[in-house]
């Protein structure tokens, strides 16, 4: 299998996995901050 | 029925791996491109993510400008991000993708450009979105912004059919793609976890955005 099909998988697949932890954990940070005020 | 993202999410995440897997290992390579096809099945996806997300945007954007409504702002915005990520990871893909097949990352092909054309010019609506205090003015100059920038959509889409292009062409003749069986049924797989991803993606974008406004706009009240 050429490195580019891994090279393209990896990209969508790690790129969308990092940015869903990240808008996970910033909906948590706001609801946090909102329940405490 | 109270929508669960997290059963949303696991249903998405054996969607994307299980076309993932068929993919990689279920359909068969192309008589011209061979295994390269495949990078195609892992390139669409984002692409038609970007599309969507910025179709969401502009017709929220509208919603926006007739309604005043904060919430087509929010969502306009959320899917303006959405397109600015996977457009990106499109561009990206599609360069890994031309030097596989044409030897060079970047040859200025119209699909490229025009694609980088769209790409600037939702960098651009941010730009404008950073420049405004105004919230009333930030969404609605931002609304009008959208409407041209998504001009460059439509553009990007037809490109190759406009100007001489490599770009692949689904089931084209001049050095189209060949799909036949098994591959489209790996692309409609893949296309199917992409809209899922989609999905999700853009309601935890909207959400955010709108609980940061709810938050904001309390510490504006406080003060």
């Amino acid at each position: 299998m050429p490195v580019q099909v891994y090279q393209v998988l990896g990209l969508y697949l790690i790129t969308t996995i990092v940015y869903i932890a990240w808008v996970i954990k910033a909906n948590r940070d706001v609801d946090r901050k909102n329940a405490t005020r | 029925m109270e929508f669960r993202d997290d059963i949303y999410l696991g249903i998405t995440g054996v969607i994307v791996t299980l076309s993932a897997y068929f993919a990689l290992y279920i359909a068969p390579a192309e008589v011209t491109m061979g295994e390269l096809v495949r990078i195609f099945y892992f390139h669409l996806p984002p692409a038609i993510i970007c599309y969507l997300s910025l179709l969401v945007s502009v017709a929220t954007g509208l919603l926006y400008l007739r309604t005043k409504d904060y919430k087509y702002d929010a969502l306009s915005e959320s899917g303006a991000v959405l397109g600015l990520v996977y457009g990106l990871i499109t561009l990206i893909s599609g360069s890994i993708w031309a030097n596989a097949t044409w030897g060079v990352y970047w040859n200025w092909d119209p699909r490229e450009t025009t694609t980088l054309i769209l790409w600037f010019a939702y960098l651009g609506y941010f730009l404008l979105r950073m420049s405004i205090e105004n919230p009333e003015r930030r969404a609605s100059s931002a609304a009008v912004f959208n409407t041209l920038a998504f001009l460059t959509v439509p553009l990007s889409y037809v490109s190759f059919i406009i100007w001489p292009s490599l770009h692949p062409q689904l089931g084209g003749e001049n050095g189209g793609l060949g799909l036949t069986g098994t591959m489209v049924q790996a692309l409609v797989m893949n296309i199917i976890g992409g809209v899922f991803v989609f999905g999700y993606v853009l309601k935890k974008t909207y959400d955010l955005r709108t609980k940061r406004d709810e938050y904001n706009s309390r510490m504006m009240e406080e003060m």
